[in-house]
């Protein structure tokens, strides 16, 4: 799984490629803990080709860390694989999904 | 132009529970789902691109009306909070609603309309801003007009409010009474009467004008339908029975000789729209309960769970045998001491070895009939992550699993459960 | 089942207050004990305030109530009937056997008003 983090309009994008499944969840976790808890997110899942639950797990805890500390995470560009996920265990329920990464990044 | 249709899970509560239908807009009004209704609407007004947009499943719509080529549309889902207001769910799908104009038609089930008027002209040269809004729902659009051109007479355009079955039960009525305004479905060489495919109206049967049949239907020797009557798909009306003014909705049988006469039917339920009292048709022949043999996978999961669970009664006999001399109530009585009875129900085939586990789930409401009928089980699938913290992380890794897992897998996530320190 | 002979209006009407549920378990019970109540009186009130669930055979056996009181010269009529129990005597037509009355203070009235004329 690559991560790849940038800074745009200051707020941080974190781009996520590959697979994200029980092997990957610790290293995006372990990523994800290093970031700023204040600090406006957004996620890029452009490029996940695979998401499970251990991987959902690690989505969800980073949005909760993220509302104790104030901040915000946002999920841009969901593709069809990813949104059946989503859709199945009804996780969209928890997170602001955008269908595009500029909308989310905001102004 | 494009369509955006928001569909808050909240607005439809009463139809969930009153119609049998998958989603509430899929429920059908004059044999054809509200969603089609919807899509006719936003095509006469000139969309090429529909997207539905719900804080609840969109995955019934979705099956049903797939990416839209039926009509000659693109049509795509996307999710939204139950909070989220129109402006942010414009600005949560800004690729769609960027390019384009946008119809927005939000908490509406049904728009009343004339297939011959021309909402394209007229929509093209609207400004932005509201059309109509009756509280629960509206219609509005976004962006600049395309036409600069004075805005034409307004052709018919109005949303009725559909709050309770009794407003259904009216609106039907009056749709069958304008068939002509809208694309319904059945054959009609004559106005007011609407018939499908393989129906079969046996010898002294009636059929009184307006009505509309679907497909499958058979009415029997000396039955009276109509007049104002709507008849569902897979439907059967019995020897001399008589039906008017009533809608009887897919799959539902009516017995010999009775009278229905201004009720909804649907299965073996019968409702008065006016007072909203229901009553159940048992039919000891046709509507006892049927009970779903297992089948060939239900079987090799139960072996598996079954075979696994005794593995493991035998493997943790001794140390549950040793564990037991410790002293009640002691925090180090582990999961598998509390549990360890259970393993016998799982060798019996009462219980699951791992499956979704929670409190009161079959009370919950969620729509995933999976979830809702699941066996018990000794342990929970979110047993098995160890990341979920509260009943909503459980519920979202229940629901993976449900769809996920296979009779082996189930055993490599029971153990990952027993292993899981957590539940240590 | 309760049952008592009102005689405000000067006649002898018989009024049952019928149980919460017929079916095929306690219909039997209905259709020993209604010979009795006829041989007292044959106008006859059966009060539906608490039955809600009625299956065929309690219907079967209330319509054969009312076929023995018939024969006696009499008549059932029917009280404070649910809105379930009401669809159920329209869908199966025998809401057109019976006289049906909001309250049993309306079926005793009307027993009185069919008496003068």
């Amino acid at each position: 799984m690559n991560i790849v983090e940038t800074a745009r309009n200051g707020a941080t994008v974190i781009s996520l490629e590959g697979i994200l499944n029980a092997a990957a969840a610790p290293q995006l976790k372990a990523h994800l803990e290093n970031s700023d808890p204040a600090s406006p997110t957004v996620i890029d899942l452009t490029n996940v080709e695979f998401i499970d639950s251990s991987g959902l797990g690690a989505l969800v805890g980073f949005l909760r860390k993220k509302k104790t500390g104030s901040g915000s995470l946002k999920l841009a560009n969901l593709n069809n694989r990813v949104k059946r996920v989503f859709e199945i265990t009804q996780a969209y329920s928890l997170f602001d999904v955008y269908d595009d990464l500029e909308a989310a990044i905001g102004k | 132009m494009k369509s955006l249709f928001i569909v808050r899970k909240s607005e439809h509560a009463w139809i969930c529970r009153q119609f049998s239908a998958e989603h509430p807009l899929l429920v059908t009004l004059c044999n054809k789902p509200f969603i089609e209704f919807l899509l006719d609407f936003a095509i006469l007004a000139g969309a090429d691109a529909i997207r539905i947009v719900s804080d609840g499943q969109t995955a019934p719509i979705e099956a049903y009306c797939g990416n839209g080529s039926r009509w000659g549309i693109d049509i795509s889902y996307a999710h939204m909070r139950p909070e989220d207001d129109r402006e942010r769910i414009m600005e949560k799908n800004s690729r769609f609603c960027s390019e384009d104009r946008v119809l927005i038609i939000e908490g509406v089930l049904f728009i009343e309309h004339d297939k011959h008027a021309d909402y394209r002209s007229w929509l093209s040269a609207l400004p932005e801003g509201g059309i109509v809004d009756i509280g629960s729902g509206s219609l509005s659009i976004s962006g600049e007009p395309t036409k600069d051109m004075a805005v034409p007479f307004r052709p018919l355009i109005s949303i009725p409010a559909i709050e309770c079955v009794n407003d259904y039960f009216s609106l039907s009525a009056a749709t069958l009474g304008a068939g002509t305004r809208y694309i319904l479905p059945g054959y009609c060489n004559e106005p007011d009467c609407f018939i499908g495919r393989n129906v079969v109206i046996q010898k002294g049967a009636e059929i009184r004008k307006p009505v509309m049949i679907g497909n499958n239907v058979q009415i029997m020797t000396g039955a009276v339908i109509g007049p104002a009557t709507i008849i569902g798909s897979n439907v059967i009306v019995d020897r001399e029975s008589t039906v008017k003014g009533s809608i009887l909705l897919d799959n539902t049988f009516i017995g010999e000789q009775l009278e229905v006469d201004r009720k909804i039917g649907e299965g073996n339920r019968l409702t008065d729209p006016a007072s909203g009292a229901t009553l159940m048709m048992e039919d000891p022949h046709l509507m006892s309960a049927i009970h779903q043999p297992a089948d060939a996978s239900g079987l090799l999961r139960q072996l598996v769970h079954s075979l696994a669970a005794t593995a493991l009664v035998l493997l943790l006999a001794l140390p549950w045998l040793a564990l037991r001399m410790l002293p009640a109530g002691r925090s180090n009585r582990n999961i598998i001491i509390e549990r360890y009875p259970l393993l016998f129900r799982v060798i019996r085939g009462s219980m699951r070895l791992i499956g979704s586990r929670g409190k009161d789930r079959k009370n919950s409401e969620t729509p995933d009939m999976h979830i809702r009928q699941a066996k018990p089980s000794v342990f929970g699938y979110a047993e098995a992550e160890q990341w979920p913290e509260t009943d909503s992380d459980a519920l979202i890794v229940d629901h993976y699993y449900t769809r996920h897992a296979s009779p082996l897998k189930d055993i490599g996530l029971a153990i990952k459960a027993l292993i899981n320190p957590k539940t240590f | 089942m309760e049952f008592r002979i009102d005689t405000s209006t000067g006649m002898n009407i018989g009024i049952a207050v019928l149980p919460g549920r017929i079916d095929a378990a306690n219909s039997p019970l209905l259709q020993q004990a209604f010979p009795e109540w006829l041989k007292k009186t044959s106008n006859l009130v059966f009060d539906c305030r608490q039955l809600d669930l009625l299956d065929s055979s309690g219907l079967g056996v209330i319509v054969s109530c009312l076929r023995k009181t018939i024969e006696r010269q009499g008549d059932l009529k029917l009280a404070a009937l649910s809105n379930r129990v009401a669809i159920l005597f329209e869908l199966t037509k025998a809401k057109r056997l019976f006289s049906i009355h909001p309250d049993t203070g309306a079926a005793i009235r009307a027993f009185s008003s069919e008496n003068k004329e």
